[in-house]
């Protein structure tokens, strides 16, 4: 039942999942559910690897996130306009590492695509990065 | 037995000061150059070159450094290994109307097998078209190509996870002409896949 509630995004979509290895937990609204791939993503989602695992997904404007093991990754907000190319994301790695490139949202303006850690505020343009948050 | 205890002291201050955070710019394989700004509690670090690296301490003080590619692969090799394949493009050209050109034949077939091979995948198709015809015609044409490539692919049985068309008329155009001049090669699809 958990499992059909997160694949029909009942809001707009934002990005997809491409791969999984291992153990990935989606959390949604309160509930949490293991990820396939395929999955559709939205504003808010969180996804959580755990130990030995992996999760590859890209978002609307084609940037593409990969998360390590024991990581966890909030999809803060998510903004994108395919016809005029612009958008704005904001994403979190609360704790472990990713990769991340950018996509459409970078290339739009000054300041669109922002990861933030604990401690800090990433600003990327047009650029492949690699993120580690020790708690 | 005091003595131990202000090793333990010294051991965890220092503790307190090892970078808590770790960013790294990778090489970047599009060719483009890039940057990443990485603010702290009070200071910003903006890396420019591959491997050129920011760190943070528990409190957040951001200071720059470099790594070593064993570093990148020792701390990232995981997350490195799961990044989804970059984004390609597609161009497909037109015959008047939402007829597929004939050059374009080798190209729709590659399409259509790259999509099969990919079992999560987005699409954007964007049409464009030449300057003949009034730009409100030339957009509803558009359209019409980028929706026709898509009834092209369900033909094919091409399972498509996340779709949307787009028509933008005569902008961008791939060569600059006089209005209501024909160019064949203004007349096509544009398609991304990632």
């Amino acid at each position: 039942m958990l499992l059909v509630v997160l694949r029909c995004a009942s809001a707009d979509p934002i990005g997809q999942v491409k791969s999984v290895q291992g153990t990935v937990l989606l959390t949604r609204t309160a509930a949490s559910a293991p990820v396939a791939v395929g999955l559709l993503l939205e504003a808010g989602d969180v996804l959580t690897t755990r130990a030995g695992s992996t999760c590859g997904l890209t978002l609307r404007d084609a940037s593409r996130f990969a998360l390590g093991p024991q990581s966890i990754l909030v999809l803060e907000h998510f903004t994108w306009e395919a016809q005029g190319q612009t958008g704005t994301s904001r994403t979190q790695l609360t704790q472990g590492t990713a990769v991340i490139s950018t996509g459409g949202i970078a290339a739009s303006g000054v300041q669109a695509m922002q990861v933030a850690t604990p401690r800090t505020v990433l600003v990327l343009g047009g650029t492949t990065i690699a993120v580690e948050v020790q708690r | 037995m005091s003595r131990a205890r202000v090793l333990c002291v010294l051991l965890l201050l220092s503790a307190c000061s090892r970078p808590r955070e770790l960013v790294v710019l990778l090489p970047d394989t599009t060719g483009h150059g890039g940057q990443v700004t990485v603010t702290g509690v009070t200071q910003s670090v903006t890396l420019t070159k591959p491997l050129v690296a920011s760190k943070a301490d528990a409190h957040g003080k951001v200071t720059p450094g470099t790594v070593t590619p064993e570093t990148v692969q020792a701390h990232f090799g995981a997350a490195l290994g799961a990044v989804p394949p970059p984004r390609q493009t597609f161009v497909l050209y037109f015959q008047t109307g939402t007829t597929l050109a004939e050059a374009s034949v080798a190209d729709w077939r590659a399409l259509v097998a790259l999509l099969a091979s990919r079992p999560a995948v987005e699409v954007t198709v964007v049409g464009y078209t030449d300057r003949v015809g009034s730009a409100a015609d030339n957009d509803r044409l558009s359209l019409a190509r980028a929706q026709e490539v898509l009834t092209l692919l369900a033909r094919e049985g091409v399972a498509l996870g996340l779709v949307h068309t787009v028509g933008r008329g005569e902008r961008q155009l791939r060569v600059e002409t006089a209005d209501e001049q024909v160019e064949p090669r203004n007349r096509r699809v544009e398609i991304d896949v990632w």
